[in-house]
């Protein structure tokens, strides 16, 4: 994402750390709507590999996607601080696992030693990468169109 | 120092604070200003809705500081954001970690850290309003004192103008929130554009505009009202009339560009005429939901073993009578498609007149309801097939009469509900499509039509569908303004439909557009393969048979993909196979079933489970656009979710697959 966006409001550069697999992620908490323990998935019928199936939350039907694998992070091991985000791209809203949370926070401009939209950053000695809704929805509807 | 006593501090601090001391005294403003970047600071780590409303008073006082001139505003301004951020403070400190986590699943409630716990949500949620409604609590009160000074008929300009930075002000801080993001705005730019108005003439012309301006005060009380309201989890509401508001300002505006599109794409008009009241379709959704849990706690108790037969029975009857409120919401939520009708009628006088064609036009089915995204989706479709009937289908005057045909045309427009569709036709008495000429046509262009297996009108009709095939050479003699049937047969998948066709030379034309209900109850059989359960409408059903107690020879052709039942050869598939596409168990249950042309097929499955009575609703997301095979999912009685399968996709794989296996 556009880092000087980013930093300006209203995200102010507050983030949601979490982790796939090895990889350190942060998504900005504006585009986080909520995280959920666990939930029932249901297997959808000729859906792409990349969707896991659906779910419902509060009456709303919504896709579980791979992040994982759309970020190449590998495979997840389920345990008990694994936890579900739900994100939302302007009127669009999905979900997918992580394996976990690590906490609330404001990112600074020093935390982007190369300052591009790549969105790599370090946090705490470790390289993470930013992530926002946006990215995921354009990553996944790319690598659905590429497979189909 | 913790957030906790720093807060408090800045609540003892706020709480003992003069503006207008503070505009005077140097060294108070200084300190003061000091203190809220400090707390800006603070909060900015934090996911903590205070930072908002002060980083507004740090706006302010920048403002403020370098303003040569201070204006009665900014000190108002500023009060109120410093209300505003004292009543969020105390309301932050007042809460119990428990009450913020339990109304909505919040990160507070899911991370399990108490270090998280005070915090306020991700916007979007209700409690996210809170903030909002308290800075606009003292506006509440000053609509009110508006309102009396203009029935005393003494409003000063000055009231005026405070109102429309009021209403500006609101206008933006509201479009933060996506809840108010399709009433507030709206309504509060037609109403500054009319204030505007006002002050540039600085008066009130007549009668109806005073009217209009006392509404609109009202009219923001009432959503203030119902906000509160909706906050408490108060369900009682007064009533709004966003529509007949608006409507009024915006006549009294006219010229004024506004857009009103995007509030009626997003919420949904209820009941007819004068008492009108808009409800946000999430609204909607969301009573629908409680209902379907209600029910599901209801079946839960039905499967408890020793209920009494009292007991028992009370509950049926609330079942029954729950059923009935969530009839009603579906109900609600349904539009007649008589106004849609009106407007294809005005489509056909504009072109048959222009066409100097005489067209007897009827309607069939107008009280039939839909919901309001297909009666606003379907309506292209359908007036380009108006189009094209009355242009290409429909014969000169002199050309009926030489086939004794009555000299004007006719033409029935249809809408009817079929098992989980409604229907619209288009049927004209026209000369019917050309099918050689169609044939030509395709052939000039390389496709080589086939009528052997496929009904021919099928294979017609996904010829004259194909892009770039004109229609001006193949259905019409005249000046082709038809617009090409592959603009509308893509909108029609848009809309998740299907098209049909029915032709007869000479006789006339069909079309059929099939568009799913969005919201519906069903009756369902749940079904069961290798990777979970699945829905079918029953009304698709017709037989369910034991594969162990069929004929030898009918299990020998089981296994090349086809069935002769009742004189009948019927194409079958592997649940497993065909729709799950993994291996699985045994496969011992063979539905019989009809897609909606009537054509047989068979499903072989694990088990049948239950039949249920399901609410379904489309799964609506563009991540899962590209599913054909089920669109629509329901909730069962045990709680899970599960995918409707399409019939005729359904019959269509099928058809493949008993074809690969064959």
């Amino acid at each position: 994402m556009n880092l000087s966006e980013f930093f300006q409001g209203p995200h102010f550069g507050r983030v949601l750390l979490f982790r796939l697999n090895s990889k350190l992620i942060a998504l900005p908490l504006l585009d986080l709507k909520e995280v959920l323990e666990d939930l029932t998935v249901t297997i959808v019928p000729g859906a792409h590999p990349l969707i896991e199936g659906i779910f419902q939350l509060r009456g709303k039907i919504l896709p579980l996607i791979h992040l994982h694998q759309i970020l190449q992070s590998g495979a997840l091991t389920a345990t008990q601080q694994s936890r579900v985000l739900v994100i939302q791209y302007e009127q669009e809203v999905c979900a997918f696992r992580i394996d976990q949370i690590l906490g609330i926070e404001a990112l600074e401009e020093e935390n982007f030693p190369d300052y591009s939209d790549s969105g790599r950053f370090e946090f705490k000695g470790e390289s993470g990468q930013l992530v926002d809704a946006g990215q995921v929805y354009a990553l996944i509807q790319e690598q659905m169109n590429m497979q189909d | 120092m913790t957030m906790r006593e720093r807060e408090r501090e800045l609540i003892f601090r706020l709480e003992g604070l003069d503006v207008q001391d503070l505009l005077l005294d140097v060294v108070l403003f200084t300190s003061f200003y000091k203190e809220i970047q400090a707390y800006l600071e603070e909060v900015r780590k934090e996911n903590h809705q205070g930072f908002f409303i002060a980083r507004e008073i740090y706006n302010l006082l920048e403002e403020l500081a370098f303003a040569e001139d201070v204006q009665a505003e900014g000190p108002r301004q500023l009060q109120l954001k410093i209300d505003a951020l004292l009543a969020f403070l105390n309301g932050v400190l007042q809460t119990s970690p428990s009450e913020f986590s339990s109304t909505e699943p919040s990160i507070a409630a899911s991370l399990g850290d108490a270090e998280f716990r005070e915090l306020v949500p991700v916007p979007g949620l209700l409690q996210d309003l809170q903030p909002f409604l308290l800075e606009f609590s003292s506006m509440s009160e000053y609509l009110q004192e508006l309102d009396s000074s203009l029935s005393k008929g003494n409003l000063s300009r000055n009231q005026l103008q405070e109102l429309y930075r009021g209403v500006h002000s609101l206008k933006g801080t509201s479009s933060f929130f996506e809840v108010l993001q399709d009433t507030i705005p709206p309504f509060c730019h037609e109403l500054e554009t009319f204030l505007a108005n006002l002050l540039e003439r600085g008066e009130l012309a007549n009668l109806e505009e005073s009217q209009a301006l006392s509404r609109s005060l009202r009219f923001l009380q009432a959503m203030f009202q119902n906000l509160q309201a909706a906050l408490k989890g108060d369900r009682r509401r007064v009533e709004l009339n966003l529509e007949q508001s608006l409507e009024q300002l915006r006549r009294l505006n006219a010229g004024s560009a506004f857009e009103v599109e995007k509030i009626m794409s997003s919420t949904r008009i209820v009941g007819g005429g004068q008492t009108a009241v808009r409800i946000p379709a999430d609204q909607m959704d969301d009573l629908a939901d409680r209902l379907q849990k209600i029910l599901l706690s209801i079946s839960r108790v039905y499967r408890e073993q020793d209920l009494s037969r009292l007991l028992f029975r009370e509950i049926e009857l609330i079942e029954k009578r729950i059923r009935g409120v969530q009839d009603r919401i579906l109900d609600l939520r349904l539009f007649s498609v008589a106004g849609l009708f009106e407007r294809c009628e005005r489509q056909v006088h504009e072109l048959s007149s222009r066409l100097n064609k005489k067209v007897t036009l009827s309607f069939q089915g107008s009280d039939t309801r839909v919901d309001k995204q297909i009666s606003d989706g379907v309506f292209l479709p359908l007036v380009h097939l108006i189009n094209n009937a009355i242009d290409h289908g429909i014969e000169e005057e002199r050309e009926r009469e030489k086939v004794g045909k009555t000299i004007a045309g006719k033409l029935i427009i249809r809408a009817y509900y079929r098992s989980n569709r409604v229907v619209f036709e288009v049927e004209d008495d026209g000369r019917g499509l050309n099918e050689s000429e169609i044939v030509r046509k395709a052939a000039e262009v390389g496709i080589n039509v086939d009528f052997g297996s496929i009904p021919r009108e099928h294979q017609l009709l996904r010829l004259i569908t194909q892009p770039g095939f004109s229609t001006k050479s193949t259905l019409s003699q005249t000046s082709g303004r038809g617009v090409g049937m592959d603009v509308v047969s893509n909108q029609i998948r848009q809309l998740g439909g299907t098209l049909g066709m029915e032709t007869r030379e000479d006789e006339g034309t069909l079309f059929r557009i099939q568009l799913p209900l969005s919201f519906f109850t069903s009756e369902c059989l749940v079904i069961e393969g290798a990777r979970g359960k699945l829905c079918l409408l029953l009304s698709n059903v017709y037989s369910v048979l034991r594969v162990s107690q069929l004929e030898p020879s009918q299990n020998q052709q089981l296994q090349q993909g086809h069935l002769v039942h009742e004189g009948e050869d019927l194409k079958v598939a592997s649940i497993n196979n065909s729709v799950f596409q993994s291996d699985g168990g045994t496969e011992d249950t063979l539905l019989l079933l009809k897609d909606t042309y009537s054509n047989s097929f068979g499903l072989l499955v694990e088990k049948c489970s239950s039949k249920e009575t399901l609410l379904i609703q489309p799964m609506g997301n563009s991540l899962l656009n590209q599913l054909t095979l089920t669109r629509s999912a329901g909730i069962l009685s045990d709680g899970s979710l599960s995918c409707v399968l399409d019939i005729d996709e359904l019959a269509s794989l099928v058809d493949k697959s008993a074809e690969a296996q064959a």
